[in-house]
């Protein structure tokens, strides 16, 4: 990894430079690079490297992509612009309020990982999005973002930082797609500091094509009596690669944790999870579904880390897996951390096929054999796209309208390609 | 529609992984007919309600039945259901995350194809059948059989038979573990759906159904063959003295040789 795109030091700094960024923030990158150089290479020794062929993610052919390479696309409604919510490129926003990023970009949020790609994205990265929303604004429709990679052969370091001021309440769909004919890393952060009191639905749909190895980090900092409700929907790419974590630092704090897959040929996922419950009464539940097809692989690693002050709190994990072949494999390694004595924590994983006398009950009522495994499968995830609820706006007269509804039904329709592929 | 009659069922013989357990089968239902099969635990009831619903694992071995004339053997269970066969199961599957009332839909699409009714039609449709079946619209948001009692499992078979209309009902121990109320109101539900062009088979352990829904012809099922066929007073008969009356007929025709 180290040998990465031929890039110095020295190379980096004048990267910064043509882009107009300021002293601050070429420091940090610089720091990243730093620490970046320091950090030893993964290695298939490593527990957590053990499952995976190093070489999918190596980045010596690649070229680091153009700002050209992948094409973003962001809508901000008026109503939340004119109160004062920010939703914009983050090279924009470098260069026309980099102060208003200085207090959150590449903070708290990853300086804490020791993992060597994730300071090699925040020293690297090209693309972002920056999305902040003052305290006790309501921003009333779900924000979208898309993000299209066009280019095959380049490294690509996508990032985007959310933060949600006191009492705010925002919920981002952000999509990912590709089309491109050699193969590509994307390693891509998402921060999230969701302050006293504010509610946050971040749910993120990826749906690359097969050339792309992807590497995610996400780190959810929630405040006190701050709710955060995450879906990660996991399609496409080759490889991906995923480390989804939550740390409930603030008294009350709730999180609410879902991740969809879904899986063909030679496609897989490997999730790490982390609830880690720093503050009491904190509560975080954990759903993640694995839908596998082909010779599709899933692993799920997944940690609860009660800390010793986070006394009655409530920590619940399930991992569930669906097998549509005999080829298909699915692991689960659930890991409990608990230091304080006055807590509640469950966990549970299952591994299954589609039941032969459900498919026949289906078939009975005239539904074919793939009809009924879609209808099986929509069940399956059903129980997890339908906990996707955004809260109703506070203070509203209106009995709320689930403005999760559209956003469902669009991740049901990628859902559905999916399907048609796999079965 | 066919003049053939409804269901020709002509010395049936059916294994389960290579064992035979239907073992020369012949009747025939005809329209506005319910014909009622009984027989002891083990006779092969259930086999024959999946061999006639078309489950894989039920092997037809000989002989042959016949739908409205069509060679029911040759086709799949949901090429069946849209020829208009219904089988109610006696232990229907739960399908978590999936509303009864969007299965219901689905199902209307399947077996009805070009013909299928518009949304708001199909609701209304869903709502005259869950009043005929004196249940709760909220049934309809609850997953189908997820957590459903006995009783809620059974209803929600005539529910789908009442929504999908079909020209022949298999209703595979429909009666088993239904108290009386729910006995009542599933055999109500039966005999208002029943009409001149449709046909009905019941196949049950019990006669207690029968007090409920009025049989033209009683068949008692025993080790695989029908040794008796007869009016509904067979069934009353077999009630007062259980099957062992007919278990010497079988043994007559060379059973226990």
């Amino acid at each position: 990894m180290s040998s990465i795109i031929s890039i110095t030091q020295d190379q980096l700094a004048a990267l910064s430079q043509r882009r107009h960024e300021p002293e601050w923030l070429r420091s940090l990158r610089l720091s990243h690079w730093q620490r970046f150089e320091q950090l030893p290479e993964p290695s298939t020794h490593d527990e957590e490297w053990r499952r995976n062929d190093l070489s999918q993610f190596d980045l010596a052919s690649l070229t680091l992509a153009t700002p050209e390479a992948m094409a973003v696309q962001r809508a901000l409604p008026p109503e939340a612009q004119a109160a004062g919510v920010r939703f914009a490129d983050l090279a924009e926003m470098v260069r026309t309020a980099p102060e208003a990023l200085r207090p959150w970009l590449m903070s708290d949020g990853l300086k804490t990982t020791d993992r060597k790609w994730v300071a090699l994205h925040s020293a690297l990265w090209t693309h972002g999005t920056f999305l902040y929303v003052p305290p006790h604004v309501t921003v009333a429709v779900p924000l979208r973002m898309t993000c299209h990679l066009t280019q095959g052969g380049v490294a690509v370091f996508p990032h985007t930082c959310i933060v949600a001021d006191r009492g705010s309440q925002v919920m981002l769909f952000e999509t990912t797609t590709a089309a491109t004919d050699r193969r590509s890393v994307v390693n891509t952060a998402t921060e999230l500091f969701i302050q006293e009191e504010a509610q946050v639905a971040y749910v993120n749909l990826q749906a690359w094509d097969g050339q792309v190895v992807s590497l995610t980090t996400q780190r959810a900092h929630i405040a006190r009596g701050g709710q955060c409700t995450t879906l990660s929907v996991y399609l496409g790419g080759q490889t991906t690669k995923a480390y989804v974590e939550t740390l409930l630092t603030g008294e009350g704090a709730v999180a609410n944790l879902l991740g969809l897959h879904m899986g063909e040929g030679h496609q897989q996922v490997d999730l790490h999870t982390l609830q880690d419950h720093h503050a009491p009464r904190t509560t975080s539940d954990q759903v993640y579904k694995a839908v596998l097809g082909g010779s599709a692989r899933s692993l799920y690693t997944g940690l609860i880390h009660i800390r010793k002050p986070a006394q009655k709190s409530n920590a619940y994990q399930l991992n569930k897996n669906l097998l549509l072949t005999n080829t298909a494999k699915a692991d689960s390694i659930p890991k409990l951390e608990i230091e304080a004595d006055d807590v509640r924590c469950t966990h549970g994983a299952a591994v299954g096929h589609i039941d032969a006398e459900t498919e026949f009950y289906l078939m009975s009522r005239g539904l074919s054999r793939q009809e009924a495994g879609r209808l099986i499968i929509h069940g399956f995830f059903e129980q997890v796209l339908g906990r996707l609820q955004q809260p109703p706006p506070q203070g509203a007269a209106d009995p709320p309208r689930n403005m999760a509804g559209t956003v469902q039904e669009e991740i049901l329709e990628a859902i559905d390609r999916k399907i048609a592929a796999a079965l | 529609m066919s003049d053939a009659p409804l269901l020709v069922i002509e010395n049936l013989h059916v294994s389960v992984e290579g064992k035979e357990i239907i073992k020369g089968i012949s009747l025939q239902v005809n329209r506005g007919e319910v014909h009622a099969l009984m027989g002891p635990n083990g006779s092969g009831k259930s086999t024959l309600s999946n061999a006639l619903g078309g489950h894989p694992r039920y092997q037809v071995t000989g002989g042959r039945i016949l739908f409205q004339g069509e060679d029911l053997v040759a086709m799949k269970a949901d090429e069946r259901a849209r020829q208009g066969l219904f089988l109610a199961f006696q232990y229907p599957q739960a399908i978590p995350g999936v509303t009864v009332l969007h299965f219901l839909r689905m199902a209307m699409k399947a077996v009805r194809g070009a013909e299928t009714p518009s949304p708001k039609q199909m609701r209304q449709a869903i709502k005259e059948k869950l009043a005929l079946l004196e249940m709760d619209e909220a049934f309809l948001q609850r997953y189908v059989n997820d957590g459903f009692s006995g009783g809620e499992k059974k209803r929600c078979e005539i529910l789908q038979m009442a929504v999908l209309q079909p020209r022949l009902a298999v209703l595979d121990e429909t009666d088993s573990g239904l108290d009386i109320d729910a006995l009542r109101v599933v055999a109500n539900g039966v005999n208002r759906l029943m009409g001149p062009t449709m046909g009905v088979l019941l196949i049950t352990h019990y006669q207690r159904l029968l007090n409920y829904i009025q049989p033209h012809v009683v068949h008692v099922l025993m080790d695989g063959r029908i040794v008796r066929s007869g009016g509904k007073e067979l069934a009353l008969e077999l009630e007062a003295k259980g099957y062992e009356g007919s278990d010497t007929e079988a043994t007559a025709s060379g059973k226990r040789g």
